[in-house]
């Protein structure tokens, strides 16, 4: 038979346990109220400022806005455009399921309060401490543009989602798909890179050749080394986002999760059409962006005879030759 | 009597203080017609409005027949103008100044044109720009008559030119008037200049016209009179108006008479007044006696003409 | 009589028809010949750089256009007009007469930078997506320089009066302006006008787009 003394530590380790249990859960607790105290506080300085303004989104949709009331416009404004192009390009994929944070001011706080958060001057960005490993905070200061705050936010975003692509889609992309430049301003920059294209696969796909289209954008390695070198990462970023159009809701998430298979299936996975036909849609679609065979449209030239003409009447209707 | 010039009621006013009033002035057609005034009286913006450089404010113009400025056009081509001032297109040649003006006048004449370059002595690659102030008026009227126009409407044209140029283009115009039969407008204010070949005047004074009449009329209506009285006399009762009086030595007086008329020598017999002696007055002594009387006639109110 | 116009005006301005001329038949050339050593290389690079080059062709023709409607008009307005006025037409036929002489003098300049382009261009190695385009180029600059021509040529016409009339309302825009700013700051009416004017359908649309002699 064991002795009392024998069970007493059990004992004493059966009692510690759930208390062991609950000073872990009052720890988290504690962690939790320390966060939720920092952020009220950062919340409380924004309000207490009065002429600052902090747009906040902590996980997708989540906004906290807290500033005078142009200034709340203004966020209000950029967070709608935030929601939009992220929705349109990622579709409801977030950063990371653990959470993810970005808050923008709009006001140049003072220094001593930045002593809080672990400033990196360089960059222009803070990180919130007591924020999870996932999260991520961008500060802009001295502006109140939606435009801007929109711009800020979405990069801060995008950035975090390039950086959850395989290390292949990573590389090959080289940056984050421009998904804040218009349509229109990304394939006429695209199509320009594409129309003189001076390698052999480059010129190739000009041509019409989709073997040579993907060889240039590098989704398919040639055994030909003479293909030339590859176009630049803007076409390859262009060539994305075409498929994520193409493919509709889920195609980032189809993208990322294929992204261990190779490019092409990744692409093909996020257009939701093969590969080759995606370069074809893709190609057709940033040759149409040529310019016309004229610089000279017909209603610049009706324009002109029809100012030409009234500058005439001017003339002739003056009082000296009337 | 057709009219080469008419106009009736004519106003233009350039200034507060100064317009033509209500001119009405008939230029027969084949007169040389002198258009005098003092400087500034308006003979320039007269021929101005004339031309239709000018546009009236009321009253009307005709030239050669056409109607002034609806039928402008049709009135200028048969019209020679020298203005008041140089026109010319200076960095052209002479001769590309009569290249460029006889292709708006298809009357022009080569030949004569050819025949005066020569007589004026004027050079044919000279640069208008170059040109005396002599060649210049020369070239002008050169231009202005191989046009071979019915109507010569000079402005000052002898003004500053010296003897011998000025004896140059007056024998040119007269030639080409005499040969032509074309009617002249000249206007001056060098009066002894047009006495010499003008047979109607008009004389202007601030904006209105003073009197329009032929040369010999003006010859023989304006005289000078030296007369002898002893009586108060009545003017007023004269056959003849009476511009300027003086009172020499004695009872004698000098008279500037305006309409007069050999037979009216009897009124002095009845009158009680002796004439002495009748003189004829000069064109320049007679306009500068009828705008004296015209400005008297104008300060006291009195309707002139 | 457009013959005699036109022979005159030659005189008058044969010397800057000929600079201009030349000009024209260069600009295309030097543009071209500039960059293209390294085109093959970069030619994203070089289009953006003939892009620049492009910003020439407007300025060109609004020199050319300038200074012929000035050269146009200089001799009568030495003349108070009184030349003109005297001649046996009609006034309004005498303003076409010198506009088209005016435009028959400008054509050099067009046909010479037409030249130009087709010269710069010849023997180019372009890759399959890129285009020369010279007669559009071209075609472009003499629509140009017909309207610029046509809008100077009516100021070049204007009377002293009507120009002093015109510098008054712009003098006044420019107080307004100045008002405006002061009052609220944020509507500004020289740029509204300015853009209403270079926009189409604004009188100086043609001049902007892209004046581009190779090009995708």
């Amino acid at each position: 038979m064991r002795s009392a003394w024998q069970w007493g530590p059990v004992a004493a380790l059966l009692l510690a346990l759930p208390l062991a249990a609950r000073a872990q859960e009052a720890n988290a607790w504690r962690d939790s109220l320390v966060r939720i105290a920092a952020q009220v506080q950062v919340l409380h300085d924004s309000l207490v400022q009065g002429d600052s303004g902090t747009v906040e989104i902590a996980r997708h949709g989540n906004t906290a806005v807290a500033a005078s009331l142009s200034q709340r416009d203004a966020a209000l404004a950029a967070v709608h455009v935030f929601d939009s192009t992220t929705g349109r390009w990622f579709s409801g994929a977030v950063p990371s399921p653990d959470g993810f944070r970005i808050v923008v001011r709009t006001e140049q706080r003072r220094a001593d309060e930045d002593r809080q958060y672990d400033v990196d001057r360089k960059v222009g960005s803070v990180v919130l401490a007591g924020l999870p490993d996932t999260g991520r905070a961008v500060r802009v200061q001295r502006t109140t543009s939606p435009v801007f705050l929109a711009s800020t936010l979405i990069d801060g975003f995008n950035t975090m989602m390039f950086e959850q692509l395989t290390p292949r889609l990573h590389d090959w992309l080289a940056f984050a798909p421009p998904i804040t430049t218009s349509d229109h301003e990304r394939r006429n920059l695209a199509m320009y890179l594409l129309v003189t294209g001076t390698g052999p696969a480059q010129r190739a796909c000009v041509r019409g050749d989709v073997q040579g289209c993907a060889l240039a954008l590098d989704v398919r390695r040639g055994s030909d080394s003479s293909a030339g070198g590859p176009f630049p990462p803007l076409l390859r970023a262009d060539l994305l986002l075409t498929a994520l159009d193409i493919g509709g809701p889920g195609a980032w998430s189809r993208f990322r999760d294929t992204g261990a298979d190779g490019l092409e299936p990744a692409l093909a996975a996020a257009a939701g059409i093969p590969a080759d036909s995606l370069l074809v849609r893709w190609r057709a679609q940033l040759l149409a962006m040529r310019p016309t065979a004229s610089p000279l449209t017909p209603s610049i030239v009706v324009l002109a005879l029809g100012w030409t003409a009234l500058a005439l009447a001017g003339a002739l209707g003056a009082s000296r030759w009337g | 009597m057709s009219l080469a010039i008419e106009t009736h009621g004519l106003s233009y006013r350039t200034s507060q203080d100064f317009g033509i009033e209500d001119l009405s002035i008939a230029v027969p057609a084949g007169a040389l017609y002198g258009f005098l005034g003092p400087n500034g009286c308006g003979k320039t913006t007269t021929i101005r409005l004339l031309l239709g450089l000018l546009r009236p404010d009321a009253g009307s113009i005709t030239l050669l027949g056409h109607r002034v400025p609806d039928q402008l056009p049709a009135a200028l081509a048969c019209t020679g103008v020298i203005p008041d001032r140089p026109h010319l297109h200076r960095y052209l040649t002479v001769a590309e100044s009569l290249d460029f003006h006889r292709a708006f006048y298809p009357r022009w004449d080569p030949q004569w044109a050819a025949q005066l370059l020569e007589d004026f002595r004027l050079r044919a690659a000279q640069k208008v720009a170059g040109l005396s102030k002599g060649e210049t008026a020369k070239l002008m009227l050169l231009l202005a008559l191989c046009q071979r126009p019915d109507l010569l409407v000079l402005d000052e044209p002898m003004d500053g030119l010296d003897p011998v140029v000025r004896r140059d283009v007056l024998a040119a115009l007269l030639e080409y008037v005499s040969t032509h039969g074309a009617t002249v407008l000249v206007s001056s204010h060098l009066v002894h200049e047009l006495e010499r070949f003008c047979d109607w005047i008009g004389v202007m004074d601030r904006g209105r016209l003073v009197v329009e009449l032929p040369m010999s009329e003006f010859r023989n209506g304006n005289k000078r009179i030296r007369v002898s009285t002893d009586i108060a006399l009545d003017v007023a009762a004269t056959p003849f108006t009476i511009l300027a009086r003086t009172r020499d030595a004695g009872s004698t007086e000098t008279w500037v008479v305006r309409g007069w008329e050999p037979e009216m020598t009897g009124w002095f017999d009845r009158g009680g007044v002796t004439l002495r002696d009748v003189a004829d007055l000069d064109l320049e002594d007679g306009f500068v006696e009828l705008l004296r009387a015209f400005r008297t006639e104008r300060a006291e109110g009195v309707p002139s003409c | 009589m457009l013959k005699a116009i036109i022979s005159i005006q030659w005189i008058a301005t044969r010397t800057l028809v000929a600079a201009l001329a030349l000009t024209a038949f260069a600009l295309p050339i030097i543009s071209i010949r500039l960059g293209w050593g390294g085109a093959t290389a970069n030619l994203p690079l070089f289009l953006t750089e003939l892009e620049l080059w492009g910003l020439f062709y407007p300025v060109l023709a609004a020199v050319a256009a300038l200074i012929l409607a000035a050269a146009t008009w200089m001799s009568d307005r030495r003349g108070q007009h009184v030349y003109a006025m005297l001649l046996p037409l009609p006034r309004w036929r005498y303003v076409l007469l010198r506009y088209a002489a005016g435009l028959i003098l400008l054509a050099p300049v067009a046909v010479a930078l037409w030249l130009g382009a087709h010269v710069a261009t010849i023997g180019l190695d372009l890759p399959p997506g890129v285009r020369s385009y010279p007669d559009a180029i071209a075609a472009k600059f003499a629509i140009t320089l017909l309207l610029l021509f046509g809008i100077s040529f009516a100021l070049a016409s204007a009377s002293a009066r009507s120009i002093g009339i015109a510098i008054r309302i712009v003098g006044l825009f420019l107080a307004v302006h100045v008002a405006v700013i002061l009052l609220a700051p944020k509507v500004n009416l020289l740029w509204i006008t300015v853009r209403a004017l270079a926009v189409f359908p604004g009188p100086f649309a043609p001049l902007g787009g892209r004046w581009m002699l190779i090009d995708a």
